[in-house]
């Protein structure tokens, strides 16, 4: 039997989705030196993991590669996280938030996608703590909630919860349709558009080619946990 | 560029020119000796049917930093030939080079079939299919166009408000969806038909003696190789229509095999859509004075000696129409028509059309178009691009007085036209501004309508545009 590396149990292909999401969630933070350190040792980590046996493998690899390249030049990468994600004059190139695509300002339509995603993460138990700076509706909050939600189901099957467990997934799949899955390819889009380092123009192929992918997934386990035989 | 085969069971190695050609041993039973190995870009693989796992193979593939979907597997299922190889690596080569690329939309990730609750890859590491994608920008389902739709077996497309949606879950990626599509908006990576064409014309072209091209489901099991037949591969054989059944004659192939679903137990049930458009090609053949022999459901040892060429005016969309014409032109036939396929010919009867347009608005292969020439309404047809579908014929609100007839049919003679004009009408223009009101034939069809009582108002309508009046 060849090692891949791959996850032997849906507990484990959890535990690789959590680690998926947090680092793509690391990747969207301001990049200070260490943060981009724990993300190329999140990369390696996960790489081991059979990541080749996964069709996202091609888009992570690119942009494994440049966050490698980048931990050599933090700096650079903080001017350009401003330049692309913080609003200053003139606006951001791609704003990493659900509301700018998804919502009309002038309709005050912000603040139902706020108040959406609120009412989402209490459904889900979900609380953010003092350490999220950003609003609840920002790109990095949002790949924490499913990494949250993976690792609840991770827990739910190590615990034979099965109750536990068919809800988790059914969250995973809600937030996947109505908000991370709906607007993520349009903040991607206009990321591809814009000229920016390889860093971030690497990082939009991969997590968008990734949450695709996650949803593909997260379909067949909603299917799996409805049939009793399986 | 490299082709690799693996050398167990003394398999033969091929020998290519231009390409380089390595042999591993063992390559079936670990797929990850490709990753090691000193090669260049790996565009072809041979192996063994049954020995090899696809997943393992994809993923040796990507750490390559290949695209997996692009890089075509030669299955070998018995002992074969040097000069088979040659030419069934010949082809396999073309069709990688043909591969136009894939994106994270075209990968459907397929399951393994006994996976339980609680274990996940116990069986097999995860393999991916190709699935087709849309391009909006060329799809017709604003034009009211839903062929996909209705001819998808999974209920993975559906038509809502003038776009289709896609629901990948449900897919099985068979491509029927892509060989319907009048357009060519809906597409499958690794079936497209420049990839096809490219290998069936390779085959041809390194084989010494004529061959049969046999089209192979995905997912049927390996046949031993058959002197002179060599297989090529596609989603499911249900997706072949007549105009991709006859394109390997036209592409210079001899014979060609399509065998049934059934014979591989497929469920989908795309059977009966493949006899039936194995018939029609079959009469086709018989019409244009080839046989019907040529058509198989499997391959026979006999290949016979291939057609002229008509592979000149062969174009992408492999329609029915197209590869009719192909065939007729192969054959010199300039007189031939043919009950078959999906195509036919519009016929407008200018003493009813009002020239409203309808048909042109909702014809989802721009077989009919309509334009102004000189104020003139101009409405024009291309058999060649019909695809029989009848949209026009149910617009139109003449069609009770028989303003638009469709008879579905391939006649050479309609063919050879090209696009022409059916239908001529003025356009009433306004007395004030000098803008166009509407077609002179629907203001005369208001009138008749309307009676003398309200000649007033017809008259008024007929002088004034809306503006105006």
């Amino acid at each position: 039997m060849i090692d891949t590396g791959l996850p032997e149990s849906l507990e484990e292909l959890a535990r690789l989705r959590q680690g998926m999401y947090r680092v793509f969630a690391a990747a969207f933070l301001e990049p200070e030196p260490d943060r981009i350190r724990d993300i190329v040792a999140g990369t390696e980590m996960l790489e081991a993991m059979g990541l080749p046996y996964l069709a996202f493998y091609r888009e992570w690899s690119r942009w494994r590669d440049a966050a490698v390249a980048a931990a050599g030049d933090p700096r650079g990468l903080r001017v350009e996280y401003v330049r692309m994600f913080a609003t200053g004059i003139g606006g951001a190139i791609s704003p990493p938030t659900e509301s700018f695509y998804g919502a009309d300002p002038i309709r005050g339509e912000v603040g139902e996608v706020l108040a959406e995603l609120r009412a989402a993460y209490d459904r889900y138990r979900l609380a953010p703590t003092d350490a999220v700076a950003d609003t609840l509706d920002h790109v990095s909050i949002e790949l924490e909630v499913m990494a949250a939600l993976c690792a609840r189901e991770a827990d739910s099957r190590s615990a034979a919860n099965d109750r536990r467990l068919e809800l988790t997934i059914g969250h995973q799949r809600e937030f996947l349709d109505r908000h991370l899955g709906v607007w993520l390819p349009h903040f991607v889009a206009r990321m591809s558009a814009a000229e920016t380092v390889a860093f971030y123009a690497e990082l939009g192929p991969a997590v968008a080619s990734f949450v695709r992918h996650d949803a593909g997934v997260v379909r067949f386990l909603e299917r799996s946990v409805m049939e009793p035989s399986r | 560029m490299s082709l690799v085969v693996c050398a167990d069971h003394d398999t033969p190695i091929p020998t290519i020119p231009g390409t380089e050609v390595v042999a591993i041993a063992g390559l079936c039973g670990d797929p990850g000796s490709l990753v090691a190995a000193e090669l260049a870009e790996v565009e072809a693989v041979m192996l063994h049917a049954g020995e090899f796992d696809r997943g393992f193979l994809q993923g040796a593939l990507r750490k390559r930093g290949a695209d997996p979907l692009g890089v075509p597997v030669v299955e070998l299922a018995g002992p074969a030939t040097e000069p088979w190889l040659t030419v069934a690596a010949a082809g396999a080569l073309a069709r990688h080079r043909a591969f136009p690329g894939s994106g994270p939309e075209h990968a459907k990730m397929r399951w393994p079939e006994l996976l339980s609750r609680r274990r996940l890859f116990a069986m097999t590491v995860p393999q991916y299919i190709a699935a087709p994608a849309i391009d909006r920008t060329t799809c017709a389902a604003e034009r009211g166009c839903r062929l996909c739709v209705d001819a998808c077996p999974s209920g993975a497309l559906r038509w809502d408000a003038g776009q289709v949606s896609y629901d990948m879950d449900l897919c099985v990626a068979c491509g029927i969806c892509t060989t319907t599509c009048p357009t060519g908006a809906t597409t499958n990576p690794t079936a497209t038909t420049g990839q096809v064409a490219a290998q069936i014309r390779a085959i041809v072209e390194a084989s010494d003696v004529p061959v049969g091209i046999e089209y192979r489901c995905r997912d049927a099991v390996a046949a031993p190789p058959v002197d002179g037949w060599f297989p090529v591969e596609v989603p499911c054989t249900g997706m072949l229509t007549v105009g991709w059944l006859l394109a390997p004659l036209v592409l210079g192939a001899g014979a060609i095999g399509a065998p049934s679903c059934t014979d591989i137990g497929c469920e989908l049930g795309n059977d009966l859509v493949l006899k039936e458009r194995r018939k029609a090609a079959g009469a086709i053949l018989d019409e244009l004075g080839s046989t019907a022999e040529r058509l198989h459901r499997r391959s026979r040892p006999m290949v016979p000696d291939p057609l002229g060429s008509g592979a000149g005016a062969f174009g992408e969309s492999w329609g029915d129409a197209e590869a009719f014409l192909a065939l007729a032109d192969a054959l010199s036939v300039d007189d031939a028509v043919v009950e078959a396929g999906s195509a036919g010919v519009v016929a407008i009867d200018a003493a009813t059309c009002t020239a409203c347009e309808q048909c042109t608005s909702v014809c989802p292969s721009t077989a009919l178009r309509s334009g102004r020439i000189d104020g003139e309404i101009e409405i024009t047809v291309d058999p060649l691009l019909c695809v029989g579908c009848g949209a026009c014929v149910a617009t139109c609100p003449e069609r009770a007085h028989g303003a638009i007839t469709l008879e579905r049919c391939l006649d050479v003679a309609e063919l050879v036209l090209g696009r022409r004009t059916v239908r001529s009408a003025t356009t009433a223009t306004c007395e004030v501004c000098r803008g166009p009101i509407a077609p002179s034939a629907m203001l005369e069809r208001i009138r008749s309508m309307l009676g003398p009582d309200l000649a007033g108002t017809v008259d008024l309508i007929s002088r004034r545009c809306l503006n105006c009046r």
